[in-house]
């Protein structure tokens, strides 16, 4: 399979090119099954290469394949070549496995669209430029997928482009992951610049044995890591991502929770070897990680739209994910990416599935509102009972109860930031994961249980979605289950074995880190208790509030009003922003329009077009269309030239 | 003076291609005179001349005593210039078929002087163009082409270039019923002609001060040996070759021919004409220039730098100005010929010779697309208005109603411009990265900012496209072979443009794979006794 390795981003590519070209021609049921069928193909290749990685003795899992020079000019030469590591194997298996289930939900949800075909070319091009981005072997291929997931993702979140709203977030997440690029960018330069070439092989194999300053890794790691706060929604770029919850739900499940916004996390892991020599950059990234993590997670509690209470429960899961990498536990964060990927498509599918039947039930009841806000919702669990199921499954997953699957994963990571020096940090992840209990459960029980708070003539009409939707919702409801045990940890009587099989991705990271935290079983298994009580508690206190006596948190609202407007207004961070960036940079623009665009480069501009287009009149009345004029231009072109030549 | 039999190998695509062109005829005369059977024969013989470049590929070597070379780089222009016949041959039969429909041509707007001609009378009555004359034309004009790519002889050189020239002097003007197509041809020809015989003077200059050598690895041998005492009269026919070369890439001050011949002759024919010659023609440059007279590079370094400079200029200035389509792409042509004049410029630092050369080959490579593509267009859109006319205008709202046309055609200015990610731009980036190395700055300096307004006049035809209303409706009739030509077109531009490692790969084995053979005999016309008496 490593040989063709290259058809596991080439499929979604030829699924882009066929439903883009021809998806008008071919119909619905063409273009889904074909958008669906290229990524399950893709999937079995991904794990056919994985079983072949399996195969190979562990200091030989790295093939790393040049198929062809994609370009070269001067010193730069930029090759197509493809790695698989254990980090690509395992990259390809979630982005290709998961996108496939959501393919197929995407044929129930998004059935009867006009912008069928669209939908599934655009979601296949992202397919292919996210597997792209998690397997070039160079920072270029990198960018490139880089790049082109950020575009899938602003063609998507403004899918249904003729609502205006919807439409500005597109451009929303565009421009505030354009910023992040910009830094990411520089830190691409800054490597060329250091270290003359641009691909994985060349960097770490200078890295490892790097004598130079240290203040030039910093600096190129701290760029690099801006990237990574746009693209993975922390601090301070996560304003788009709540907004990007416009576009379609399977949109949100894949792109915007599953897979494009871990692409940060996953830059970060692949460059372990840069981020190693750069511990300052490193506490960075545990800091932002982890205040992150909280400050999303608070703005959760309050917030009543289903799928924005997702999407800020995804920038807090992220904020984990770049604690692990912060703390030098790559292997941890990786793994969570994996775990998240599971529950939180399984989160946005069954908020899909409840938005559909409730926006169904919507149109046959003949009213206009919101399908999303679960202050209208309620007691769903008897209506949708295997969404319900299957939601609960996720909630449990991701408040960090054993033995489902965000327990492990999380709980390594709060473990290995006590364990590597970091017990501030690990105290804050604590208290957050606490907070996702809490909100989580909330959601679960304002959404599900309690009795129907909408209009009694739509609850007639809600039913559950067809198969074809419930049936991803059961599988990826397995997987958030078991899809932790891969990760149990020695204290526990597990293997590890999903650390001890990404190891050799980290291996020169691991050889440079200066930190070396002591291991003590006892600590271990404190910090996991409490972990545990901690989500225990926030469910039970969830259970409380809106189950048992829905009328308490009315009156805790009453007493701490200005907590909750800051909360609900999501602590006015997009406003100031609006105040600092967008408008300042709009009367910046405007002013320079006025008194320098207009005057100076205008007329600079308009004057000189002016001259050549004048030019160009006047030059060609010599083209009289002559003959015996031409001869003679030619006859003084040749004094001219043989003259000079002749009398140099 | 032995013949040996695989010296053949070396003209094996020249003579499939001769083959071919008689076949044309003589099918035309004998066996039927259907414009497809004409055309397949044309279009497959034209496969299979690619086929024999291919397989003549071998260890670079000459032939004939060293009057051609057998190399990579003469396969690869082969391939090239069979290319550019085979795309020209597909979108002439549409054409050909639709000039019944066209009425003779209205008022020029651009030449002034010449009063329009009245249509002459055609014998025996009969309107139209002989189709298996007019492919068997092209297919000459390409012979003649191939043996100009690969001449290390000066007398092979001065073959090639007439076989070529007198069979585009009677392709420019195959259409009788149109006076400005007559007018073309007459120009072109008399031009031509005066342009050939400062080519054959320079020619015996040269043969006249270097010892009465004509294989270019003898003369550059010779030059060496006069050194600094080489005579004037040399230099002088260093400069009237180089103006005869000139005059065939349409460079300024050389270039008052081409608006006018390319807006006259029928279109195919003008695509044909702004890619073939100039291709072969700074091949011949380049073994001239790069490979067999760098010595003195500082005598036609310095005259060649301001042909380029100034051929850029004008023809990007000019070009704005323009309101016909056929005549902005002729100044563009003209620009695009001072941009590859870098490229021998460049060839002539013996460092950069291979980098420059593979550049300007990649850089023909996309032209070639780009170039045919708007071509091809051109004749679309203008075969739906009844008059036939070429206005730029007439694309105005084009993209509202043909918006796949319309989007290739974008494509192609875009890829003209130089924008990435089209082929247009990695032709620019490698040919301008070769001279920046070569030590030409300022040159391409010029040639940047000679992009810069370039963008001016290829844009104005997507903003026409997209962003105007159209004023009235037009129906665009697309045939199959035109759709293939425009296909093959936009799949290079984009291919090229986003994935160029792999032409760039045979460009530059192409260029580094290159023989300058020298005769295995060699006559000294100084020694009486070599010479026989018959040839007294």
């Amino acid at each position: 399979m490593s040989n063709h390795l290259y058809l596991i981003p080439l499929l979604p590519l030829a699924g882009f090119l066929i439903n883009g070209l021809l998806g008008r021609k071919l119909g619905d049921k063409a273009v889904g099954f074909i958008g669906s069928a290229v990524i399950g193909i893709a999937f079995v290749l991904s794990v056919a290469a994985f079983v072949e990685l399996l195969g190979l003795p562990v200091h030989e899992r790295h093939i790393d394949r040049t198929f062809f020079t994609w370009l070269a000019a001067g010193s730069l030469e930029v090759p197509f070549g493809l790695l698989l590591d254990p980090l690509s194997a395992l990259m390809i298996l979630v982005v290709s496995g998961v996108s496939f289930i959501i393919h197929i939900y995407s044929i129930g949800y998004m059935h009867g669209d006009p912008g069928y075909p669209r939908y599934f070319s655009f979601l296949n091009l992202f397919v292919f430029f996210m597997l792209l981005l998690v397997l070039g072997d160079n920072y270029p291929i990198m960018f490139i997928g880089w790049e082109g997931v950020g575009l899938c993702s602003y063609l998507l979140i403004g899918f249904w482009f003729t609502d205006e709203a919807r439409a500005t977030a597109g451009k929303k997440a565009f421009i505030v992951n354009r910023v992040g690029d910009f830094g990411f960018l520089i830190g691409l330069f800054l490597i060329f610049a250091t270290f003359g070439t641009l691909s994985y092989a060349g960097v770490s194999e200078q890295a490892r044995y790097w004598v130079g300053p240290g203040s030039v890794i910093f600096w190129i790691t701290l760029c690099m890591f801006f990237g990574a706060t746009g693209k993975s929604a922390q601090i301070p770029l996560y304003v788009w991502l709540p907004d990007a919850m416009a576009g379609p739900t399977p949109v949100s499940a894949l792109i915007h929770a599953a897979t494009m916004v871990t692409a940060g996390v996953y830059m970060v892991a692949r460059n372990s070897f840069l981020f190693a020599l750069a511990p300052a950059t490193l506490s960075i990234i545990a800091w932002v990680g982890v205040l992150t993590a909280i400050f999303a997670a608070t703005i959760a509690l309050v917030n009543n739209d289903i799928k924005k209470v997702l999407a800020y429960s995804t920038i807090s899961q992220l904020g984990y994910m770049f604690v692990g990498c912060g703390v030098g536990a790559y292997a941890a964060g990786i793994t969570h990416l994996m775990t998240h990927a599971f529950f939180k498509a399984l989160l946005f599918l069954g908020a899909g599935s409840v938005i559909h039947a409730i926006q169904h039930a919507h149109e046959r009841a003949g009213f206009v509102g919101d399908p999303q806000d679960i202050r209208y919702m309620g007691g769903l669990r008897r209506k949708l009972p295997t969404t319900y199921w299957t939601f609960a499954v996720a909630c449990v997953a991701i408040a960090g109860i054993p033995p489902f699957s965000g327990f492990f994963s999380k709980d390594e990571i709060i473990w290995r930031s006590f364990a590597g020096g970091h017990p501030a940090v690990g105290v804050v992840a604590m208290i957050a994961a606490g907070l996702t209990a809490f909100y989580m459960f909330r959601l679960l029980y304002l959404t599900f249980h309690g009795g129907w708070r909408g209009r009694r003539d739509q609850a007639d009409h809600l039913h559950e979605s067809p198969p074809v939707m419930t049936m991803p919702l059961v599988v990826l409801g397995l997987l958030s289950i078991v899809g932790g045990w891969v990760a149990i940890p020695h204290v526990l009587g597990g293997g590890m074995r999903l650390e001890h099989f990404l190891a050799p991705s980290f291996r020169i990271a691991e050889e440079l880190s200066v930190m070396h935290g002591h291991h003590s079983v006892s600590a271990e298994y404190l910090v996991m208790i409490l972990s545990v009580a901690l989500a225990v508690g926030g469910i039970l206190w969830a259970r409380a509030w809106y189950i048992r006596n829905p009328e308490a948190p009315k009156r805790a609202l009453a007493r701490a009003k200005w907590l909750y407007r800051l909360l609900l207004n999501k602590y006015y961070v997009d406003e100031i922003y609006d105040y600092a960036f967008v408008q300042t940079t709009l009367a910046f623009g405007d002013g320079a329009w006025r008194w320098f665009d207009i005057p100076i480069v205008d007329g600079l501009v308009n004057g000189l077009a002016k001259l050549v287009g004048w030019m160009g009149m006047v030059i060609r009345r010599v083209q009289t269309g002559l003959v015996s004029n031409y001869a003679l231009m030619m006859a003084i072109g040749i004094i001219l030239v043989v003259g000079y030549m002749v009398w140099k | 003076m032995t013949f040996n039999p695989s010296d053949l190998w070396a003209v094996a695509p020249e003579m499939v291609v001769l083959a071919v062109a008689l076949a044309v005829i003589l099918i035309e005369l004998l066996a039927t005179r259907r414009e497809g059977v004409l055309q397949g024969v044309a279009a497959v013989g034209l496969l299979a001349v690619m086929a024999v470049a291919v397989w003549s590929l071998g260890r670079p070597t000459g032939a004939f005593n060293g009057m051609v070379a057998r190399d990579g780089l003469t396969v690869f222009v082969k391939l090239l210039l069979a290319g550019v016949a085979l795309l020209a041959v597909l979108m002439s039969r549409d054409y050909l078929m639709g000039l019944d429909k066209s009425a003779p041509t209205g008022v020029r707007e651009e030449v002034k002087g010449n009063p329009p001609l009245p249509p002459p009378a055609i014998a025996g009555g009969e309107a139209g163009v002989r189709h298996g004359e007019y492919y068997a034309l092209l297919l000459l004009a390409t012979c003649g082409m191939m043996v100009l790519a690969s001449a290390t002889n000066l007398v092979t050189l001065f073959l090639g270039i007439e076989t070529m020239s007198l069979a585009l002097y009677v392709l420019a003007g195959i259409r009788p019923e149109r006076p400005r197509s007559g007018e073309a041809a007459l120009k072109y020809f008399l031009l031509g002609a005066f342009s050939t015989g400062f080519l054959l003077y320079g020619m015996a200059l040269i043969y006249g001060t270097t010892g009465g050598q004509t294989n270019l690895s003898m003369i550059s041998k010779a030059v060496a040996d006069l050194g600094d005492g080489a005579p004037v009269m040399l230099f002088a026919g260093v400069g009237l070759l180089m103006v005869g070369l000139l005059f065939k890439v349409a460079a300024v001050p050389f270039h008052f021919w081409s608006p006018d011949v390319y807006q006259g002759a029928p279109t195919p024919v003008t695509a044909f004409m702004s890619v073939g010659p100039k291709a072969a023609a700074l091949m011949a440059f380049i073994r001239l220039f790069g490979w067999a007279l760098p010595d003195l590079a500082d005598v036609w370094g310095p005259a060649l730098w301001m042909v380029a400079a100034a051929t850029m200029t004008i023809g990007n200035i000019v070009a704005i100005a323009q309101r016909d389509i056929k005549r902005m792409l002729a100044y563009s042509s003209i620009a695009h010929a001072g941009y590859l004049l870098i490229g021998v410029l460049a060839a002539g630092s013996p460092g950069v010779r291979s980098a420059a050369t593979a550049s300007m080959l990649f850089y023909l490579v996309a032209y070639f697309l780009m170039n045919i593509g708007a071509f091809t267009i051109a004749i679309l859109v203008s075969r739906a208005r009844p008059d036939g006319d070429y206005q730029i205008d007439d694309y105005q709202g084009l993209g509202a109603s043909h918006p796949y046309l319309s989007a290739a055609m974008a494509l192609f200015m875009i890829s003209l411009a130089g924008i990435p990610p089209t082929a247009g731009f990695f032709g620019k980036l490698y040919l301008f990265s070769a001279g920046v190395n070569a030590g030409l700055v300022t040159l391409v300096v010029i040639a940047v900012l000679n992009s810069v307004i370039s963008v001016y006049y290829y844009l104005r035809i997507v903003v026409y496209m997209l962003m105007r209303p159209q004023p009235s409706p037009v129906e665009v009739r697309i045939s199959p072979a035109m759709t293939a030509v425009v296909l093959v077109c936009v799949v290079g531009v984009i291919k090229f443009g986003v994935l160029p490692g792999s032409m760039m790969d045979w460009a530059r084995s192409g260029a580094e794979n290159m023989a300058q053979p020298t005769p295995q005999v060699v006559v000294d016309v100084n020694d009486p006794s070599q010479i026989r008496q018959s040839d007294r």
